[in-house]
């Protein structure tokens, strides 16, 4: 009962602190991009009550030529990696997952001439998806915590420092993605938000989480009397 | 259309991954909080009845000895215990072993030896029904250690008519090995302590193993023996008794330590021999468990999620082309992504696996200690498992569609390889 | 330069919480097996038995006074041949009696061994009792731990018995005694206490033929009821409560995922299976003599005067004799 409260209170936080937060994420990543010198303008868009601040940013275009070599050279590298087993089997599997992305981009690339996001979609899209997982990521982590005999302030501790996590690795991307593609060009923006983007988020928080399920373990073996619960 | 069919599609992948999710999310409130369901370890028997340990081997020299000799120092009476090793063609010296068994343990020992025909476990445990002296039926893999008091331990279940299967717990021998043994040895922790003891609790369908465990002779023969159609017997063999209204029941206390693959090529071939013959049980018995009387309904949605575990993996595999290809069009819808990013979590739960959340629970439980920070790491897993099940399916559908009956694929050993 | 500042920012913040894992890796602490204890074989009577193993470097020196115990350090052993604890005394000591070990009515002890026999009076408190011959208990004794006697276990009434009681003969307990687990060739209670009579629910299914099973054994998908005075020759499980009539004699196991109930002069000659309780009737029976089976129970267990366990009792939450 306790962690469903503290769950919902921090919710509530994140909530009412998802606006200042947008926001700052937007203006922080603005001052990065302008220092590496990727020109870039604040837009307006609405997500639920939330007023986003998307980053437009120019991106150089491809001609077919190009596309083609990405083509190519993806295909090429996808066989040399799979032929000569570079890597271990899953490191393998993951850049050649990668290089697929790659290559499907380019050839829709050649075929549709224009992707479905430019440079303000994408970045409407990509502040869409952190909000959104912010205001999600308290109920889901509460609902994994309240499943161990966690102590209250074990509790407040991972939920908060998930939800603070999250939002510093989210701005870091978001900088670190525009930054990328102003030099690259769209071509890599379906590999850098499919295969980099959010979706790698729950590998560091399952990282922090297993940090406090380590000492709980070991609060649990110095306490032989903490497993009546069991 | 086709903007809509994607998203109907990821749709589909995200309830998909939510009923796994909180399947197993459930399943690990209920290991840590609930009373947990006793086992019959306690039934104490100064009668206990006639078994027959069957042991399939093919090439095993290497460990063939230890299996029987731990079997033979086990606490179960001498007099009711007969011990079936099954040379299955073996081109080592297995044969020579077995036979110099037979001659110190002629009562004991009774080797089998398959020179020709079909070779594979389920083969060889159908000709057991036949050769069989007792309706209690054990298996132990070559590779396998048992303890003293587990064939007592297992036995104990069939004091309960309606058990049709027992299953022990396989813990890793060598999970220090390497990074592979030990994210292994991790999925294997869930898989069991977790996983299984809470089907077992809630009454739904534990999973009968292939060793570790046991059957009862008389109702394998009743419902026509081992399906020699697919690899995985095991799987085939829990559907089918659950069918016919009979019970598998879990022993975790029955503890038994394995060997797990410590190279990703025999862990990709192991994992795609397991989707192959899994999924060859769930296209044989899905329709049956939904229309079996003797099941509750959620008995059934278990039945139907055990069975479809390694399809599953293709079905997120495809999920994920469907969304590039959304990302492409400037169509990807964001309730999409958000659900993923959370229920990705659930991945492991697709196979015979477990998320993290059941991991850590199991590994809390069995006394872990840093070996925890390793949970993250399960993630480096999540391609190379998905892209080994789904060799599995296609290998199933080819299996389905040229109506062949595949060939077994014995795990590589690696005892005293590398050592 | 701050290019590739932001792009090394993002890698590091993302791969911060993983780093505890890479130190695990690179110098792996907690990477062995689970342990399995291969050797552990499972006995009643496990607990006496390697206490036996224990005390025997010190019985068999028979060199009688105070000696180290086992690298205790609050407690040492008195060794005597017939020790004697006067009533209401306490000692931290164990008591080592190479024949018989006599205990006080209200005395106060920790581990007590007899070689012959041990007599405790009423009221006697111990942590854990042992003897190579019988134990007797009086009423209102309780023991912490454990207590065990090779030939017989006499135990008075009101006892509480620890999480173990066992015997290699015979075992008999009075009326008001709480145990968890109790072993013997032969329990059996003795009192003189009233018994609740339990009902079954109303819709249970009663059993009076033998036609609703496919096979020789009976499984119930619910409650069960087996009439009074039926022969059973097979075993029995009911996915509910199993309430078993007066004089009913089962030749096989009975299991329910419920309770077990078996009333007044009922036999179960197999293992008895009560997942939620337990309830012995008077002069009920089960097992055969000559044979060890189990009455168990992850509940309460419930024995009436006059029910015999040949074999084991076991009751995860307590049981008491009525």
């Amino acid at each position: 009962m306790p962690c469903i409260l503290i769950t919902l209170a921090i919710e509530v936080l994140v909530i009412l602190g998802a606006q200042p937060l947008e926001h700052l994420v937007s203006t922080v990543d603005a001052s990065i991009a302008g220092a590496a010198h990727v020109p870039v303008t604040l837009g307006s868009e609405r997500f639920l009550w939330l007023n986003l601040a998307p980053l437009e940013f120019t991106m150089p275009s491809h001609d077919y030529i190009e596309l083609a070599a990405y083509i190519l050279v993806s295909a090429v590298a996808i066989g040399i990696i799979s032929i000569f087993r570079l890597f271990p089997a899953p490191l393998r599997f993951f850049v050649n997952f990668n290089f697929l992305i790659v290559a499907g981009e380019a050839s829709y690339l050649l075929l549709a001439g224009h992707l479905g996001y430019d440079s303000n979609t994408f970045s409407t899209l990509m502040l869409e998806t952190m909000t959104a997982i912010w205001l999600v990521l308290p109920l889901f982590i509460g609902t994994v915590t309240i499943l161990f005999p966690f102590t209250l302030l074990a509790s407040i501790a991972i939920i908060l420092s998930t939800v603070v996590f999250d939002i510093v690795l989210a701005a870091s991307r978001y900088a670190a993605f525009i930054v990328i593609l102003n030099h690259s060009g769209p071509i890599l923006m379906a590999d850098l938000y499919l295969s980099f983007g959010p979706l790698l988020d729950v590998i560091p928080l399952t990282g922090i989480f297993a940090i406090f399920l380590g000492l709980l373990a070991r609060r649990l073996r110095r306490d032989p009397e903490a497993w009546a619960w069991l | 259309m086709v903007v809509i069919a994607l998203q109907g599609y990821a749709a589909f992948i995200v309830l998909v991954m939510i009923v796994f999710a909180v399947r197993h999310w459930y399943f690990t409130l209920n290991r840590l909080w609930s009373p947990q369901r006793p086992y019959y370890q306690d039934l104490f028997d100064s009668e206990l009845p006639h078994i027959t340990v069957v042991v399939p081997m093919h090439n095993e020299a290497a460990v063939a000895t230890g299996v029987i000799d731990a079997l033979l120092d086990s606490t179960y009476p001498k007099d009711r215990l007969e011990i079936l090793p099954f040379d299955d063609q073996s081109h080592d010296d297995t044969s020579t072993i077995l036979h110099e068994y037979y001659e110190r343990y002629p009562n004991i020992v009774k080797p089998v030896y398959m020179l020709g025909g079909l070779r594979g476990k389920p083969n060889a445990l159908n000709v057991a029904l036949r050769l069989a002296t007792h309706d209690i039926i054990l298996v132990f893999d070559a590779d396998y250690t048992p303890g003293k008091d587990i064939l007592r331990a297992l036995t104990a279940a069939f004091s309960d008519p309606e058990v049709g299967a027992v299953m022990g717990r396989v813990i890793p021998l060598n999970s220090g090995k390497n990074f592979l043994t030990r994210l292994l040895s991790l999925e294997r922790s869930g898989g069991y302590q977790v996983d299984q003891q809470a089907r077992y609790n809630l009454d739904l369908l534990p999973q009968y193993g292939g060793t570790v465990g046991g059957f009862r002779r008389s109702m394998v023969t009743r419902i026509g023996g081992f399906d020699l159609s697919t690899l995985a017997e095991d799987t085939d063999l829990t559907a089918r008794l659950f069918i016919e209204g009979r019970k598998v029941v879990y022993a975790n206390g029955s503890e038994c330590y394995e060997e797990v693959p410590e190279s990703w090529p025999a862990r990709f071939r192991q994992l795609r021999r397991w989707s192959r013959g899994h999924n060859r049980a769930f296209f044989n018995n899905v329709v049956g468990i939904v229309r079996s009387t003797h099941l509750s309904f959620f008995q059934k949605l278990d039945g139907v999620l055990l069975l479809s575990v390694y399809i599953i993996p293709p079905l997120l595999l495809i999920g994920f082309v469907a969304n590039a290809l959304l990302f492409f069009m400037g169509a990807l819808p964001l309730w999409s992504v958000v659900a993923v990013v959370f229920f990705v979590v659930a991945f492991n739960s697709f196979g015979n696996f477990a998320p993290v959340y059941e991991i850590g629970a199991a590994e809390l439980i069995d006394g872990a200690g840093r070996r925890l920070l390793l949970l993250p790491y399960l993630y480096y897993l999540f391609l190379f498992n998905s892209w080994a099940v789904t060799h599995g399916l296609i290998d199933t559908i080819g299996d389905l569609v040229k109506q062949r009956s595949p060939h077994w694929d014995k795990t590589v050993r690696f005892r005293g390889s590398n050592t | 330069m701050v290019a590739i500042l932001s792009v090394t920012a993002f890698v590091a913040v993302f791969a911060l919480p993983l780093v505890p894992g890479l130190f695990e890796l690179a110098r792996p602490r907690d990477n062995s097996g689970l342990p399995i204890a291969l050797n552990y074989s499972r006995d009643p009577r496990f607990f006496s038995q390697s206490f036996r193993v224990k005390i025997a470097v010190l019985c068999e020196s028979r060199a009688f006074g105070r000696a180290r115990f086992l690298d205790r350090r609050n407690e040492d052993a008195i060794l005597g041949k017939r020790p004697c604890l006067a009533p209401n005394s306490r000692t931290t000591d164990v008591q080592i009696a190479n024949e018989r070990l006599i205990c006080g009515a209200g005395a106060t002890m920790t581990d007590g061994y007899g070689g012959k026999s041990i007599s405790c009076g009423e009221e006697v408190a111990a942590r854990t009792l042992c003897s190579d011959g019988a134990v007797v208990l009086g009423d209102r004794c309780s023991v912490e731990r454990w207590i065990d006697a090779e030939s017989s276990l006499d135990v008075g009434n009101d006892c509480y018995l620890g999480m173990s009681a066992s015997s290699g003969g015979f075992v008999t307990l009075g009326g008001g005694v709480e145990f968890e687990r109790v072993y013997g060739e032969r329990v059996t209670v003795r009192s003189a206490g009233e018994a609740p009579s339990p009902k079954p629910t109303k819709d249970a299914i009663v059993l009076r033929e033998r036609d609703i099973a496919k096979g020789p054994d009976i499984i119930v998908r619910g409650d069960a009821v087996v009439l009074e005075g039926t022969l059973l020759d097979a075993s029995i499980k009911a996915h509910g409560s199993l309430f078993i009539e007066r004089g009913v004699r089962i030749t096989g196991n009975a299991i329910a995922r419920g309770e077990l109930v078996l009333l007044d002069g009922g036999v179960i000659e197999g293992h008895a299976f009560g997942e939620r309780g337990l309830f012995l009737g008077v002069n009920t029976r089960i097992g055969v003599p000559g044979q060890r089976k189990t009455a168990y129970t992850a509940g309460n267990a419930m024995l009436c005067n006059g029910a015999t366990v040949h074999g084991w009792i076991v009751s995860e939450q307590g049981g008491w004799s009525a």
